[in-house]
């Protein structure tokens, strides 16, 4: 596991650190995971497909975190994980194509979680360091 | 996010002073005894603070209120306004939960004559109101053009739909409607908010049934129809998922917009424009239109409540059941205020922080002009809360602003571990309160600990001159999210 929570006194605060840029983006959909199933495993059973643009790493988290936490709202879908098909990764523009794989919010194998209101802007920090990636993100509850 | 060095100057046993510093264009004013003060410590809240001191145009203090906590962008409990001609808006702010604000009813009961049903009424409150993460209703499904007359007249339109009467609107913060532009307010935040009316949502969000178990000023707590041992419903809940969207909308246009006109930000999440601007006015109109949306939702909650008691107790009681008052603690608003002898219109921002105009203040309802707004703040679900009113000391110092809540004082995560190994619902209804929740998640993040001593939070303003202190509630039930 990549991803960890980090002490906020009334938000969720969390951190990834990858190898790659495509497994920061791996490792955000299990962060949401944990956030909307709780500690609980998620099934792959359908997809929702993505395909973001983006002018930087920072923009291109926040909008996927963003499309997965408004399934989840709108919809009630769970994430499990993330299917790349394609990713133009920096210094070029950005963009990601591909599928959020999961399934339907099932109270009885999942444990429903205190509501995100959003992926917040507050020390949103996306970088490139000499282990690969690093990621800072604030969920507002 | 931008860390300086933070020097803090004590200036009576309540105010503390953070000297305006580098690029800060006035001090900070914290209100705060030393124990909460204390609690601070490890907290960015104070560095937000000083962010906030940064932005062009601001008039007074960057204040903060004894609640205060690490936000985004804006602490929570953080009061800051801006000159209308040279100042700006920003909807962090205000926050995602825009008009999230808190509303007390009054029931003819006393605490005896609801015990014996108190079960039924968590239970039947628990079904009447939906709760948790994405909660909605299927007796109430807006049209666009339904959805558009709830967000150019708010309470209103409830009241109008025959959810209410017309005796609430005078009770509630500007009536219950603000000057809304439902067109500045995107699809998809509308197919966010289109069935989620009436319900309650998650977090900190709650109904809670309580009684009146302490009265500090007789002739205001008379007024108010809070007399001791009367059975009250306190509903906490905002504009739900349409009003987190019209925030994140206009997030991603005003960080366009704070560099379109040379703002410079010490956070992103301050992202703001200059109120005579096209984004600003913008972003007010829908701002205002999801102002309108939550006074819409928490006056259906009312219906609700209300529909619960007479289901319970008969329909005398639900007849009988009035508002005591609504008030939003997240919101920017236009504002008139004497500033260095001067009458200056200013947009304040309250983030978790709650009006108080004082007696005699024209915006209130004549009901209220002799003993001045009433203020309500809710504490954690083991404890109390509190009725209070507003003061001249608000209204000079704080730009009639005072506190929210009790303020957390422990991370999410250091609670659900704390709460753990415990039974969370038990240990309450040990001690005589009822929970009914959506997720023991929820519970467990908001158990008692998780929160300052909100009798604490609210002494510090009632001494500060910025709140009066009325009653004090002590709960019976809780629903949450």
């Amino acid at each position: 596991m990549t991803y960890r929570f980090l002490p906020h006194t009334a938000d969720i605060r969390a951190s990834i650190e990858a190898s790659t840029f495509r497994g920061m983006l791996e490792d955000l959909v299990q962060v949401l995971r944990e956030l909307t199933a709780g500690d609980r495993p998620v099934q792959a059973r359908t997809g929702r497909l993505i395909a973001i643009q983006a002018p930087d790493p920072a923009e291109l988290l926040l909008a996927l975190s963003r499309e997965i936490l408004d399934a989840y709202q709108l919809d009630g879908f769970v994430p499990a994980r993330l299917e790349i098909d394609t990713l133009a990764q920096p210094p070029g523009p950005l963009s990601l194509r591909g599928r959020v794989m999961g399934e339907p919010f099932d109270p009885a194998r999942h444990e429903t979680q205190p509501e995100i209101k959003a992926t917040t802007r507050h020390g949103l920090v996306v970088e490139r360091n000499a282990q690969g990636w690093r990621a800072e993100l604030l969920f507002d509850v | 996010m931008k860390e300086a060095r933070v020097t803090v100057e004590q200036v009576d046993s309540f105010r503390w002073r953070v000297p305006r510093a580098g690029g800060m264009r006035t001090d900070g004013l914290i209100f705060a005894d030393a124990e909460l003060m204390h609690d601070l410590e490890g907290d960015q809240c104070i560095q937000q603070v000083i962010n906030v001191a940064h932005l062009p145009g601001i008039v007074g203090p960057s204040i903060a209120m004894p609640d205060i906590h690490w936000g985004y962008g804006f602490p929570i409990g953080g009061v800051a306004a801006f000159d209308e001609h040279e100042g700006v808006v920003s909807p962090g702010g205000v926050g995602y939960d825009i008009n999230c604000g808190v509303r007390l009813l009054r029931t003819p009961l006393v605490v005896d004559q609801a015990r014996p049903g108190l079960r039924q009424l968590a239970d039947t409150l628990y079904r009447q109101i939906p709760s948790g993460v994405g909660a909605s209703r299927s007796d109430v499904r807006l049209s666009v053009k339904e959805l558009d007359r709830v967000l150019a007249r708010g309470a209103e339109w409830a009241v109008a739909e025959g959810y209410g009467t017309e005796r609430d609107l005078e009770c509630i913060e500007a009536g219950g409607r603000l000057d809304g532009d439902p067109d500045a307010v995107s699809h998809h935040a509308r197919e966010r908010g289109k069935n989620q009316l009436g319900t309650v949502g998650s977090g900190n969000h709650f109904v809670e049934v309580g009684y009146v178990s302490e009265v500090y000023d007789q002739t205001a707590a008379q007024r108010l129809g809070l007399l001791p041992n009367t059975v009250t419903v306190f509903i906490h809940s905002g504009s739900r998922g349409l009003g987190y969207q019209v925030c994140d909308d206009y997030l991603d246009r005003m960080v366009r917009a704070a560099a379109k006109y040379g703002i410079e930000l010490p956070d992103q999440q301050l992202c703001c424009a200059p109120l005579t601007s096209p984004e600003a006015k913008a972003y007010l109109g829908a701002m205002n239109a999801a102002a309108n949306y939550a006074f819409a939702n928490r006056q259906l909650m009312s219906h609700y409540v209300r529909r619960s008691l007479a289901e319970v107790f008969g329909p005398g009681v639900s007849d009988a059941t009035d508002l005591v008052y609504d008030v939003c603690h997240n919101i920017a608003k236009f504002e008139t205020h004497q500033v260095a002898g001067e009458q200056r219109r200013l947009c304040v921002h309250r983030k978790g922080a709650t009006r108080a105009f004082p007696p005699g203040h024209p915006e209130l309802h004549p009901r209220f002009r002799d003993i001045g707004q009433p203020v309500l703040i809710p504490g954690d679900m083991g404890r109390y809360s509190f009725v209070l009113v507003g003061t001249p000391g608000a209204f000079t110092e704080t730009f009639g602003s005072t506190c929210h809540g009790a303020g957390r004082r422990m991370s999410r995560h250091q609670a659900k571990k704390l709460a753990r190994s415990r039974n969370i619902p038990r240990e309450l209804e040990e001690r005589g309160i009822l929970v009914r929740a959506a997720s023991r998640a929820t519970v467990d993040e908001e158990i008692p600990e998780a929160y300052k001593d909100v009798a604490r939070v609210v002494d510090v303003v009632h001494a500060a001159g910025i709140g009066r202190k009325v009653v004090k509630l002590t709960p019976l039930a809780v629903v949450k999210g």
